[in-house]
């Protein structure tokens, strides 16, 4: 079975972001991650062919440092890596998708693709739909269960309120993965090492015929999140709490 | 008569020869043993001369065993009788083969000035055994292995040394021939037993039977007891000595750094018996059993399956049970130490806070975290196999530079409303404040931070922090095995601090102190690095800090590992505590060298603590046992884990740190 898992390299979630111009931020000094959610994708996606045999590609869409998060996702057990280069760390998740979908049908597309639930920097929750779309296959996003039998997929996936749907599609599809579907493994270091040796193919974007300037969207502005203030405290009686409780909502924030 | 002798001359050389033929063929093997293991050792060859002198004071002078007392003085009389009566006994062994062969002929003075020492020494034996019988049929401490092994030894032992009396009592009264020679006056207690015995109640006839007897009970115990020797525990007799002479010499170590890069490598760290390095398989051989490592572990204290002492049994057992395939070149069959059912299992590595109280207590310098340190690495490099809690702060360290995964350039926030100078604005300080993880980030840390600042403003010291190019120190990664990612640290700190100009590396931190005192100069940063203890003691005695004593009550002092047993530092903080103190200094019943570990040594900080009672919370009991109001540290984690373990007790007895101190007593 071939697998190709998705993986974006994101900034680490615990660097503080320092913005630069309207709509782009310093990269140089800050971490850059595997998402994490793409963690669970690759882990799943390395166990199946540990059992099974197969092979599982890393296909990226992403600047040319992306090949340290790459190698990352090779050291869990990833065979071998496409990456399809961008200048910025912004393209939306049409072009994201189409890009994705160019590089898996010029290698041969896959038995199964596995994505992050989404990115935690743009967190547009929307390449794995795009990118099953385009390929007409089935796609189930959020997946915390996974089971892989003779040619299906048995996915389950929470929905809130403790409801858990149960979708069975046939392969070849798309997982999108999250949290609970598996521990991502700690690479052992003979891994790392080999890792570095592994294979990344790198392809340019434009050589798949996509121009990243004719996104959908476009990032107009960044604004840094403004610090959280203070949380103001009620004192006093159950009653005179929700009293001062209901006044904030009505006068100060006028949200009642 | 003749025939006799010639049947006793024919017997006694078979049995000498198969008793020292097995003796020395079961040497050989374990020689073999040590030398076909495939570690590297360190380079233990350095300081010969030292090393001869520590043989002379640990080994003869039995110094290191007497640090606990009376268990120590029996040893001691055991150890120089059955030296004294060695010769004794060897000259007999020659006897029995040579008739005629006679010391005594050559140097009849100094001969029987010999016996004379002998024959006392040989009865303070008997003292040391009955304390030893007493110690354990009657104290049996829990540290102690009641095994067979042990008594049989007491059991050979005793009768060799009855016998030596009885046979030097029987050659005072035998009749002196004509060419004979007298051993009159020789031989002060077995003169006693002699009389005691009535022996000289006996016929001549009688006499020489009786000499007879005990002669063969006394050469059959001692080469049955040379046969014993190298299969049990009591080969400590011949590893002692050499694995003392090959010892660390002073306190400090460094982990083995790990070549990581060699490319050649097959596997890193102690995985299985082969990978053991000869000081290593040294270590095990000359590990009497004698539980002292155990009764000052806090794992073994509170608990954990890890008893030091065991796990060195269990490596040795390990190591012979697969000897046939490591001398026969089977090393590929080896099995590894942690399998399914084998006794060091993973909560047994993972339960050492590497405090060193076994190390620093051993009396032949066992190092038992030579290792825990190297199979931890094992686990971690190769089987990617570690408390499931690590997995986390392995990333935070990796993404962010510190344990928790707090953004790394937030690292100076906790200075941003004081005035704190950075390195790469100033590029040139007398001290670099190497300010720590904890000392930047954790709530706690950063309060003992502000203190340390403040004392140094106070002082006038010219002084400059990295901020966010800061690093972990990589002590947490190391300890917890994961080598390549403490590399990765260690070399980012080392790459920042050469672009600086400084006098000297202060640390409030007695994990960064080590790692960057002991650690760094293996990858190319050799600075002098000064604790704040030293510095402020220093400060103080230079007259740069002002000291305006307050009273903070019954102090107690609770000793870091790593700056205590790991560094020797254990005077500074009292002393600057005694001048900071107008109330009094009491101390722990483990204090300094015997200091009780808080827990959080070893990375065990960032792990899980789920079996047996919590270490902290045996050490918080023991703050209150010492009656103390106050428990200075010098460590933050160390202040982290006192004081959750003292919140348990329901007293009010404050944490503070040694700089907390401090700054509030001067001016």
């Amino acid at each position: 079975m071939k697998i190709c898992v998705c993986v974006k390299h994101v900034p680490d979630t615990a660097a503080t972001i320092k913005l630069a111009g309207d709509n782009g931020f310093e990269d140089s000094e800050i971490k850059f991650v595997s998402n994490p959610y793409d963690d669970y994708g690759v882990e799943e996606a390395v166990s199946l062919c540990e059992k099974d045999g197969g092979e599982v590609v890393i296909v990226t869409v992403g600047k040319k440092a992306a090949s340290a998060t790459i190698r990352s996702a090779m050291a869990m057990g990833a065979h071998r890596a496409i990456l399809v280069k961008t200048e910025g760390q912004f393209l939306d998740s049409d072009l994201t998708a189409k890009a994705l979908k160019a590089a898996m049908e010029q290698d041969g597309l896959p038995d199964m693709i596995f994505t992050g639930k989404g990115s935690v920097d743009t967190e547009s929750f929307q390449t794995q739909y795009r990118l099953a779309k385009s390929l007409s296959m089935p796609v189930v996003n959020e997946v915390s269960t996974l089971t892989v039998n003779g040619g299906k997929a048995i996915a389950e996936r929470e929905t809130g309120g403790g409801e858990r749907q149960v979708i069975e599609m046939s392969l070849p599809c798309v997982v999108g993965a999250t949290k609970g579907l598996n521990e991502p493994r700690y690479p052992k270091f003979p891994d790392i090492m080999k890792a570095k040796k592994k294979e990344i193919k790198e392809i340019e974007l434009s050589d798949l015929g996509i121009d990243a300037s004719n996104g959908k969207v476009v990032i107009e502005k960044l604004e840094a999140v403004p610090e959280r203030s203070g949380a103001n405290m009620l004192e006093g009686s159950v009653d005179a709490q929700m009293t001062e409780l209901v006044r904030i909502l009505k006068e100060d924030e006028k949200v009642l | 008569m003749g025939n006799y002798l010639i049947f006793k001359s024919v017997f006694m050389l078979l049995a000498l020869i198969g008793a020292f033929g097995y003796f020395f063929k079961k040497v050989t093997r374990l020689y073999k043993i040590m030398m076909a293991v495939d570690g590297e050792p360190k380079p233990f060859l350095d300081q010969v001369a030292r090393r001869v002198k520590v043989v002379f004071t640990d080994v003869l002078g039995q110094t290191n065993v007497r640090r606990k007392f009376a268990p120590g003085l029996a040893h001691t009389l055991i150890f120089f009788g059955f030296l004294a009566i060695q010769p004794h006994s060897f000259e007999l062994m020659i006897q029995g083969v040579i008739p005629v062969f006679h010391v005594g002929y050559i140097f009849p003075g100094i001969y029987t000035s010999y016996l004379f020492v002998a024959d006392i020494l040989s009865f303070f034996v008997l003292v040391g055994f009955a304390y030893a019988i007493y110690r354990r049929l009657v104290l049996k401490p829990d540290y102690l292995t009641m095994g067979m092994d042990a008594n049989l030894i007491i059991l050979f032992t005793s009768i060799i040394i009855i016998s030596f009396h009885f046979i030097n009592a029987f050659q005072t009264l035998i009749a002196v021939g004509e060419d004979g020679f007298s051993y009159a006056g020789a031989f002060p207690i077995s003169g006693i037993f002699a009389s005691v015995f009535n022996l000289g109640a006996l016929s001549q006839s009688s006499l020489l039977i009786g000499y007879e007897i005990f002669y063969y009970i006394h050469i059959g115990t001692i080469l049955g007891f040379l046969i014993y020797i190298p299969g049990s525990k009591h080969l400590h007799l011949l590893a002692a000595a050499p694995n003392v002479f090959f010892k660390r010499m002073g306190m400090e170590k460094a982990i083995v750094k790990t070549d990581i890069e060699n490319e050649e490598a097959e596997t890193f760290g102690l995985g299985k018996v082969s990978e053991f390095n000869w000081h290593n398989v040294l270590n095990l051989y000359a590990c009497t059993e004698c539980g002292r490592c155990e009764e000052l572990c806090p794992a073994s204290n509170t608990g954990k399956p890890l008893s030091p002492k065991k796990i060195i049994h269990d490596f040795k057992v390990d190591l012979l049970n697969q000897s046939d395939l490591l001398l026969n070149d089977k090393k590929h069959e080896i099995l590894p130490i942690i399998r399914e059912d084998s006794e060091i299992s993973k909560d047994v590595l993972w339960a050492c806070t590497t405090c060193r109280s076994c190390e620093d207590i051993c009396p032949v310098n066992n190092e038992h975290l030579d290792f825990i340190f190297e199979m931890r690495k094992y686990q971690v490099l190769m089987e990617a196999d570690f408390p499931t809690e690590m997995q986390e702060t392995f990333n935070n360290m990796e993404n962010q530079a510190n344990p928790w995964g707090f953004s790394a350039d937030s690292r100076a926030d906790w200075c941003k409303d004081i005035d704190v100078p950075i390195m790469a604005e100033k590029q040139k300080a007398k001290v670099l404040w190497f300010v720590g993880c904890a000392g930047s980030f954790d709530d706690r840390g950063k309060k003992i931070s502000l203190a340390t600042a403040s004392i140094l403003n106070k002082a006038g010291v010219d002084f400059a922090i990295l901020g966010p190019e800061e690093s972990c120190n990589g002590d947490t990664a190391r300890r917890a095995g994961n080598e390549y990612l403490a590399q990765m640290m260690i070399q980012q700190n080392v790459e920042t601090l050469s672009q600086y100009k400084f006098d000297m590396i202060l640390t409030g931190c007695p994990h960064c102190y080590n790692m960057i005192k002991n650690e760094y100069p293996d990858f190319g940063a050799d600075y002098k690095v000064v604790h704040t203890a030293d510095y402020f003691d220093t400060l103080i005695k230079e007259g740069r800090l002002k000291i305006n004593a307050k009273d903070f009550g019954k102090l107690t002092f609770h000793d870091s590992c790593y700056l205590g047993r790991w560094n020797n530092i254990y005077e500074s903080p009292r002393d600057i505590l005694k001048k900071a103190n107008t109330g009094s200094l009491v101390e722990m019943d483990r204090s300094k060298a015997k200091g009780f570990c808080c827990g959080a040594g070893g990375a065990r900080m960032f792990m899980e603590e789920t079996i047996g009672k919590r270490i902290n919370n045996e050490r918080a009991n023991q703050v209150v046992e010492s009656g103390a109001t106050m428990v200075a540290s010098a460590c933050p984690f160390c202040a982290t884990m006192l004081n959750d373990g003292i919140m348990e007790t329901n007293k009010q007895i404050p944490v503070k740190d040694i700089a907390e101190i401090i700054d509030e007593a001067t001016d």
